[in-house]
């Protein structure tokens, strides 16, 4: 036991146990710098997720392309918006077995079906993916949920947790949240959502049409149900890596073997070489976040508290939270208040 | 099964129109801890009408919660969560807040009778008619709504949308599916048809997909009912589910920039925070980037709740501070855990940073009687060291 970091041992001595329980994935965080960094935990290379906020094709044209879509929500659709695709073998769908990894198991899926050049899926991936082919949607799901690797990378996301926390509580609330992915597969648009049979067709694409005019209306309809349930959403987008895009656009233009005049690519290259600089913070970003994600506060909590409490600011700062948390006495009051 | 009334409009006791044996349970921050008296939960109506859910203390007698119920603000319903225990809950629709009960019925098999009583009580009171054993058909027909099931008054009303308040009802108790099994609560099994998304309203905040990383808000409810774990926080009746959450107040304190300022502070919390990338980053500003940061914050919620729910005991008598912090933390109470690291050093002193603060008690001559007295949980003391800070 580290007696420097009391707090670690036993934080590690919960953590591990839930860990190693059969099965057990932890609760992570749906959060593109998570999924970014999970999807290169994997070995996969060239990818990127990014937030979109609105469907508007301004939005997101400097993102394009776009190889999928993932629509996170708290709600669970009953009626499947399509035809149920249950003969195609080439698609790769799993269903979804294990709660805690839907949001993994959303974005493997979209991964599995990708052939682009910007992404490598790397050896991990690729086996998997080798593996399950002739596997039916039920198998893949266990096949994942079993996946040592994709799991340790998966958990090395989850939150130090203090104390351990009822299984069934969890899955309770967790059952709520639902992830599908939307993409384009072979000419068509398919919705995959691993609580139903298989793959979804929503619809055909055709040839010279950009597969976000065919999804956009589809998901513009389901924002616009879950806003008036006041249901929330999220949705994400997954992308080649935007670093690597303008650096490639960097590198034609200053190899010159661009139509636009001299003047214009030095600016052009201007702008590309911001765009850069701003992907690399973000990473940066991401990182710090995920090192705090993964970071057991509580020595440094009571290291704060101490020192709080040594300087006599302490109770001031508990009585005001204390005056934040406590409902009101009266009930009405009560009643219209939300604790939290 | 109907319940008894009283035609005189008293509101004494045996005019409950039910009453059953239960506990309370207090929320603290995501747990749930039975609180062992033994009690009594009860539906009145009171002479204007209104009508009251109550538990009361059966040894002391002591009313300890009395609510004024409207119709469709609330919900009563089984945890299925808690399969060790027969514990239930009062929903506030118009808010997250929660009151949890768990049974004291000896026998088990009028448990669904009394959820559905209750409920059919909290929105679809007895007019004050029918108090007075008026004959009139109104009464009659109140009488037989008041004590029919869900799935029969469903079928009486045919359906969603065509009794308000009911199918909103439904609706909520629907909002999870599929994984909603509740379908004993209110003893109708042919609810789940009635779902549509139009009636799904999200009773708690959302925490997986902010950015703000906003704790979980369910409640978790500790499986071993009856075994009374720690004391319950709250010291005023009313308030429930108090929760005192440290991130609310402590980031963006004045007070961490007065920390921070002494070196030897900045020196000792920096060993406990995450690496930082570049070699020269400003150390106090990575503290203070830590503190504000959403995942610390998230820690501190968590850290205050579970402190709160008496679990960190074991955890925080490693990090060597007082005795006094020590039983606070194993009594679950962060006030008093927050005033004895207030009482650590004599006031005036100075931080070494190396010495523990028990350490440092024993060697300093005037601490010992202090740590006794306050072991005594002498009041009188206690308020001298209050006027001392």
């Amino acid at each position: 036991m580290d007696t420097d970091n009391p707090g670690q041992a036993t934080v590690e001595a919960v953590t591990a146990k839930g860990a190693t329980a059969a099965n057990n994935w932890c609760l992570i965080e749906s959060d593109p710098g998570v999924f970014t960094e999970m999807i290169s935990g994997f070995g996969c290379t060239g990818a990127q997720v990014e937030e979109i906020w609105s469907m508007n094709a301004d939005a997101f044209r400097h993102l394009e392309p776009i190889h999928g879509l993932i629509f996170l929500f708290k709600w669970l659709d009953n009626m499947p918006a399509g035809r149920v695709v249950t003969d195609r073998s080439d698609i790769f769908f799993a269903r979804q077995v294990v709660t805690n990894a839907c949001a993994t198991q959303a974005l493997i899926c979209l991964l599995l079906n990708l052939q682009h050049e910007d992404i490598d899926l790397g050896p991990i991936l690729s086996e998997l993916k080798i593996f399950c082919q002739d596997l039916c949607p039920e198998s893949r799901g266990q096949c994942l949920a079993k996946e040592e690797k994709i799991r340790k990378v998966h958990n090395s996301f989850a939150r130090p947790e203090l104390f351990v926390v009822e299984d069934s509580a969890d899955s309770e609330d967790v059952d709520c949240y639902h992830f599908v992915g939307f993409m384009p597969i072979k000419g068509k648009l398919y919705e995959l959502d691993g609580m139903k049979e298989g793959p979804i067709e929503l619809g055909e694409i055709g040839q010279q049409q950009n597969w976000l005019d065919v999804v956009r209306p589809i998901i513009e309809e389901r924002m616009k149900r879950y806003s008036v349930g006041e249901i929330h959403f999220n949705l994400m987008a997954l992308v080649s890596d935007r670093q690597r895009c303008y650096e490639r656009q960097i590198q034609m233009l200053v190899e010159l073997s661009s139509p636009l005049s001299y003047a214009d690519c030095q600016a052009e290259i201007a702008t590309l070489i911001y765009f850069v600089k701003l992907e690399k913070e973000k990473k940066r970003r991401y990182r710090k976040e995920n090192n705090r994600r993964r970071h057991n506060y509580l020595p440094f909590i009571v290291e704060l508290l101490k020192q709080l409490g040594e300087t006599g600011q302490l109770m001031a700062i508990c009585d005001k939270a204390k005056d934040r948390s406590c409902p009101s006495k009266s009930n009405k009051d009560a009643m219209d208040q939300q604790p939290q | 099964m109907f319940g008894r009334q009283s035609g005189l409009g008293s509101s004494s006791n045996s005019s409950n129109l039910v009453e059953f044996r239960a506990g309370r349970m207090n929320m603290v921050g995501k747990m749930v801890h039975p609180d062992p008296r033994k009690g009594l939960v009860y539906m009145t109506q009171s002479d204007d009408g209104l009508m009251h859910f109550c538990w009361k203390d059966r040894t002391s007698g002591k009313v300890e919660d009395d609510l004024i119920v409207f119709p469709d603000d609330f919900e009563y319903k089984r945890v299925d969560q808690c399969k060790t225990g027969r514990v239930y809950v009062l929903k506030f629709k118009s808010s997250t807040r929660r009151m949890f009960f768990w049974m004291q019925e000896p026998k088990t098999d009028k448990d669904d009778e009394q959820c559905r009583r209750i409920n059919e009580l909290l929105n679809n009171p007895p007019s004050a008619h029918q108090r007075g054993g008026g004959g009139s058909n109104d009464g009659d027909l109140q009488y037989m709504l008041n004590n029919m099931s869900q799935q029969q008054l469903m079928q009486l009303f045919g359906g969603v949308g065509q009794m308000g308040g009911l199918s909103s009802l439904l609706g909520q108790m629907n909002s999870r599916t599929p994984s909603s099994r509740n379908t004993s609560s209110s003893g109708g099994g042919g609810a789940s048809a009635l779902q549509t998304p139009e009636n799904v309203s999200v009773p708690r905040t959302p925490s997986a997909p902010s950015k703000s990383g906003s704790t979980r808000s369910s409640s978790n409810v500790n499986s071993q009912v009856g075994e009374g774990a720690g004391s319950s926080v709250d010291a005023d009746a009313p308030g429930r589910s108090l929760n005192i959450d440290l991130s609310t107040a402590l980031p963006g304190a004045d007070a961490i920039n007065q920390i921070i300022a002494d070196p030897e502070h900045v020196k000792t919390l920096i060993v406990h925070l995450p690496e930082s990338e570049d070699a020269d980053d400003d150390r106090k500003q990575q503290i203070k980037d830590n503190i504000t940061s959403p995942q610390f914050q998230q820690a501190l919620a968590q850290f205050s709740s579970v402190l709160q729910s008496a679990q960190l005991g074991p955890v925080i008598k490693q990090f060597e501070l007082s005795n006094e912090a020590v039983a606070a933390a194993f009594s679950g109470n962060l006030e008093d855990f927050v005033r004895a690291l207030e009482k650590s050093l004599p006031p005036g002193a100075t931080m070494g940073g190396e010495p523990s603060a028990s350490e440092k008690k024993s060697s300093d001559p005037e601490t010992p009687t202090s740590v006794a007295r306050d072991e005594n949980t002498d009041p009188a003391a206690e308020k001298q060291e209050e006027k001392q800070k």
